[in-house]
């Protein structure tokens, strides 16, 4: 961190002037923004907004006035209903495991399309569950940091016919388990208040998963409320997921390489994505 | 088409060798005559027979004429030409020393009688004397090597003040620097607005940009040859000049006349001397920030005349950037007792070491072997002493430690055999051990000591080449050759063979068509955030994982030279395309910062390149108003799987149009100027074109967030840069030397160029601008 502070430190003793820049920047004309999670067993929700230019300070204009259209395998299954105070579209169509589409007809835009699918669900167990109470000496402050958390092996079968996604989520805690190598590298992605992990099988495809965890409490033992849930995902929200926390990261950090959001809109942009849940374990 | 020009390669000795009549061999070495310098590519041409030949690095020429009458002329830019007429009836070693004309000024140059630019099978290469560099105007003052470098057409700067080369659209790692032949891995100081080379202590500089000869390997894009003076064998004289954030001071002279020499430069800046006074504690306060930063080098040289078939040269060069910063805490404005201090240290520099040893064997046949050492090496560190917190009746230290860097050990061999006018071969080989050193962090307190980090990867790199410079006859001209490299790291081996040709037709005397072909292979890798030349950019091997970057070149072009206003003009016209495979990248959203424990590997992915263009330079040597033109025309592609949807994208220094105008006028014996002016179309960057409501519940945090939309990577551009620099000489004759006091404006007309672009706010795009007008002032003695 130091070795920032001195670049930035030369950096902002070199600049000789800030100025409004003149650049032409490329127009974009308002795209119609789509973004809707399909869940199993949820109630479907869509959100349709346009893209607004960097150079525009008001605020995101939401698109009240759009036909949007689900399909399962191909058939239309419902259209959805506008309600205007959520600036949202709706279906109570039963969401299944399947392939979905999505079309939307609006007056102002192109039309938009879109696929994605809700994967099967996926049968997993928590086993060994165990709370746990212990303390460690901490080098940094020559003190002894107390902690307690649950340890408990996820346990699932892969399926090898397929190219599979999942997300494991906890409500509560932090996931303490150091190295977790099941995204092509270290997966671990935590934070207090709950976690959340994904992965793709690339690296078990086809295996019988028993993956041990730790997360840490801090001082809530209620099962109720340090319940953990499993998800497949289609691989539209695994790549939607990704890009957008990585976005979220590289933002006004210079240092880092910017990062494109994956979009599966056609003709527009955000995302239409299927996931599954599990059942919630406490 | 590999295999055919290898088979090319091998005809071309066997035929050759066939009609030989009976020869002598015409040999020996080429100096300067005030300073015993070699003098390197100096011309030897027999005006009779129309052979001719140059010297090599070290200045050794070797020429074989038929048994006949011969008019031998021995040339060289910027000194008097010397001609002799006699009859070659044995092989005789004649030693020349070339006398400076004096009446030019020093940035002048004749040509006259020089090698001519459509001579050479050499295409796509510049060789630019330092006197020149030495008068164009510079920022703050600072001469440097590598600004120069950037004037020339197909080299591009990086951003504004940056030195780093871009050339033929490649990056900064794919250029092989140079001095006296040990590798340079970071050529900047000051995160890149200074070059390490000191101008005081070089004697020469030549760039390659394609068509490269067999005997250069390792890095796709160019090669910038640097060698030092090697030291005035005749007399003591020196060289000192103070400028506004610098000094240098500069020693050459035998040891023993005639037999050893030294040459011994070192330059350090002192704005920290200056602008520590100003952060002291000061009154009323109970804390103090002091900050410095100053960066030397030291380049040093010993040259050792054995007989007149051996030489020992032991070249060095040290250079450091060093941040220092002190900050203390008292128990109140008033108390002298300290609660607190934290010191702390960012260090980065090169060092290198070369020992040569040259031997002609006869006068066909000449070697020069060397032992070389580079190191590269970032420390950053801290040692923080808490006075109030005591551990066993001591305060409490903490000590952080983090180095990384790269360290080679060499040895080399290059042989150069001239059997005939009409060939000039070269061979050899080399191999490095390269120890790359990815990051080590050190903690250490009363109660612990930690390490982090992997240890240095070592990679074993070897070469082999031979090339033939033939002359078939008066018109063609041929640069065949063939260069193999292997790389062992991780027990991966990697093997490549790399064609090489170029070639020169003589369309009449002062016009000449010449086209090349090259490959090359290169097995290291900087991990870099491209914008700006930070110490802490990273020297990687390619791995099992990481396969070495390849690039293939072809380029065509035109040489010629005429008279215009009675002096000689110099024209050429190049075109080129140049693939590039194996490139690396950060993948989305990596962090440029290398943390210990993190696997570099993982972070990168791998794509390809595409440059191709056109280059026009226009020169004039001589004459009191000296000077060139430079355009590029250019357009350079990356395409990676995983950026960018795998579509092409422009590279970020793709830049369509290059001009750099240069100009010296010497008005009178006390007085010349210089101008530059360089314009280049701007930057491809990536901004946000707008942006839009991300999908609820992928935030882990919550709330509503945005996302911005690109529209594609680099898609934007940043601004034309453009900027005139000028600068005026003012020569004084003194009792014991010469004085030079230097004058130069950067940047004249205050152009806000652009650094870099950010949004301040939703819908304000701002311009971060680094050097506005910049006058600066110098003082140089020669004595």
């Amino acid at each position: 961190m130091r070795a920032f502070k001195y670049i930035a430190f030369s950096l902002i003793a070199l600049t000789a002037c800030e100025t409004d820049a003149n650049i032409d920047l490329q127009n974009l004309d308002p795209l119609l923004v789509a973004n809707g999670i399909a869940k199993n067993g949820e109630v479907f929700e869509l959100e349709l907004s346009q893209t607004k230019s960097s150079n525009d300070t008001t605020s995101f204009t939401f698109v009240n006035n759009a036909t949007a259209i689900l399909m399962k395998e191909g058939i239309v299954v419902d259209t959805l209903t506008m309600v205007a105070d959520s600036n949202a579209y709706y279906s109570d169509f039963n969401l299944t495991p399947g392939s979905y589409d999505l079309v939307v007809n609006s007056p102002d835009y192109p039309n938009i399309t879109s696929s994605t699918i809700i994967p099967n669900v996926i049968n997993y167990t928590v086993e060994n569950i165990e709370y746990i109470t212990d303390s460690t000496y901490n080098e940094w402050t020559g003190d002894y940091d107390y902690f307690d958390g649950y340890n408990f092996d996820l346990v699932f079968q892969d399926d090898a016919s397929t190219t599979d996604f999942y997300l494991f989520e906890s409500f509560n805690g932090y996931l303490e388990t150091e190295s977790i190598f099941i995204d092509g590298g270290n997966a671990e992605e935590s934070y207090k208040g709950g976690f959340k992990l994904t992965a793709n099988d690339g690296a078990f495809n086809g295996q019988n998963m028993r993956i041990n965890m730790f997360v840490e409490s801090y001082g809530i033992n209620d099962p109720q409320l340090n319940g953990f849930v499993m998800y497949r995902l289609s691989e539209d929200y695994y790549k939607y997921y990704k890009s957008a926390r990585a976005h979220q990261n590289a933002v006004g950090n210079p240092f880092a390489e910017y990062v494109e959001v994956y979009n599966n809109i056609q003709d527009g942009v955000g995302i239409f994505a299927g996931m599954t849940e599990g059942n919630r374990t406490n | 088409m590999r295999k055919l020009l290898i088979l090319t390669l091998f005809l071309v000795f066997k035929v050759s060798y066939s009609q030989q009549k009976t020869t002598h061999t015409i040999s020996g070495y080429i100096r300067d005559g005030q300073t015993g310098e070699s003098l390197i590519s100096a011309s030897v041409y027999d005006l009779k027979s129309k052979k001719g030949t140059v010297s090599n690095t070290y200045g050794f020429y070797s020429l074989t004429l038929e048994e006949d009458s011969a008019i031998v002329q021995f040339s060289y830019t910027g000194f008097h030409t010397q001609t002799f007429k006699m009859y070659v009836s044995k092989s005789v070693e004649i030693n020349i020393d070339l006398m400076a004309d004096n009446v030019l000024m020093e940035a002048e140059i004749v040509v006259e009688n020089a090698a001519k630019l459509e001579e050479s099978t050499r295409m796509s290469t510049i060789d630019i004397p330092i006197q020149q560099i030495k008068s164009i105007p510079a920022l703050m003052g600072e001469v440097d090597v590598l600004k120069t470098m950037q004037l020339l057409p197909g080299v591009q700067s990086g951003n504004e003040g940056a030195s780093g080369l871009y050339v033929r659209g490649g990056s900064p790692d794919q250029n092989l620097i140079l001095l006296d032949d040990a590798p340079v891995y970071n050529a900047s100081h000051l995160f890149g607005f200074f070059s390490v080379f000191n101008a005081d202590a070089i004697n020469s500089v030549s760039l390659i940009k394609g068509g490269f000869p067999a005997r250069y390997g390792g890095r796709l894009s160019s090669v910038l040859d640097i060698h030092m003076k090697e030291g005035n064998m005749k007399k003591v004289e020196g060289e000192a000049s103070i400028g506004l954030i610098s000094s240098k001071l500069t020693v050459q002279g035998p040891i023993k006349v005639d037999t050893t020499s030294f040459i011994i430069s070192a330059r350090r800046t002192y704005v920290d001397v200056l602008t520590v006074p100003f952060m002291k504690r000061k009154q009323g306060r109970d804390y103090e920030d002091v900050f410095r930063y100053y960066f030397h080098d030291v380049n040093a040289k010993v040259n050792h005349k054995f007989s007149n078939k051996d030489r020992l040269f032991l070249s060095f060069y040290g250079g450091l950037d060093r941040f220092l910063g002190d900050s203390r805490q008292w128990e109140s404005a008033t108390s002298e007792v300290q609660t607190y201090r934290d010191k702390s240290h960012l260090d980065w520099g090169n060092l290198t070491g070369t020992m040569r040893w040259n031997h002609q064997f006869s006068d066909k046949l000449f070697m020069n072997t060397a032992l070389i050492y580079s190191k590269y090496e970032y420390d950053m560190g801290s040692e923080s002493t808490n006075y109030l917190d005591s551990v066993n009746n001591q305060p409490s230290n903490e000590l952080f430690q983090y180095v990384s860097g790269i360290q080679d050990y060499g040895a080399k061999i290059n042989l150069d055999y001239l059997p005939t006018a009409k060939h000039y071969m070269k061979t050899g080989g080399s191999v490095t051990r390269h120890a790359f050193n990815s990051g080590v962090l050190q903690f250490q307190n009363a109660t612990s000591d930690t390490t982090l980090g992997d240890d240095p990867i070592i990679g074993w790199e070897w070469s082999g080449y031979v090339e033939d410079d033939w002359k078939i006859n008066q018109r063609l001209k041929l640069n065949l050759g063939v260069h193999y490299n292997g790389f062992n790291v991780r027990n991966t081996n990697y093997h490549s063979f790399q064609p090489r040709i170029s070639t020169r037709y003589l369309i009449n005397e002062n016009l000449s068509m010449k086209a090349s072909y090259s490959e090359m292979q290169q097995y290291i890798h900087l991990l870099t955030n491209a914008n700006v030349g930070l110490p802490t950019d990273l020297w990687v091997p390619a791995t099992d994982n990481v396969l070495p970057q390849k690039s293939r070149q072809v380029a065509l072009g035109m040489a010629k030279t005429f008279r215009w206003l009675n002096e000689n003009m110099e024209i050429s016209v190049e075109g080129y395309y140049k693939e590039m495979e194996n490139l690396i990248a950060y993948k989305p959203g990596a962090s440029y910062f290398n943390v210990p424990g993190e696997n570099w590997e993982d972070k990168i992915t791998s794509g390809e390149g595409w440059s191709y263009g056109g280059e026009f330079f226009l020169q004039r040597k001589s004459g009191d108003f000296t000077g060139w033109i430079g355009y590029t025309l250019s357009w350079t592609e990356r395409q990676f799987d995983e950026l960018n949807d795998g579509e092409k994208f422009p590279y970020k220094f793709d830049r369509r149009h290059d001009l750099s105008l240069v100009g010296m006028y010497k008005f009178n014996e006390k007085w010349d100027i210089a101008a530059t002016w360089v314009y280049g179309t701007g930057n491809a960057i990536t901004l946000p074109l707008g942006n839009y409501l991300q999908a609820g519940g992928v935030n882990p945090w919550g709330g509503e967030s945005t996302i911005e939309y690109y529209g594609g990577r680099n898609s934007s551009r940043m601004e034309a840069y453009h900027r005139f620099d000028v600068g005026a000489n003012l020569h004084k004759q003194k009792k014991k030397g010469e004085a030079v006091w230097n004058f130069s404006v950067y940047n004249a007309y205050n152009r806000r160029n652009p650094f870099y672009y950010y949004f301040d706010q939703p819908g304000q795009l701002k311009k971060v601008s680094l050097f506005p007008v910049l006058p600066s002032v110098s003082y140089r003695f020669k004595f």
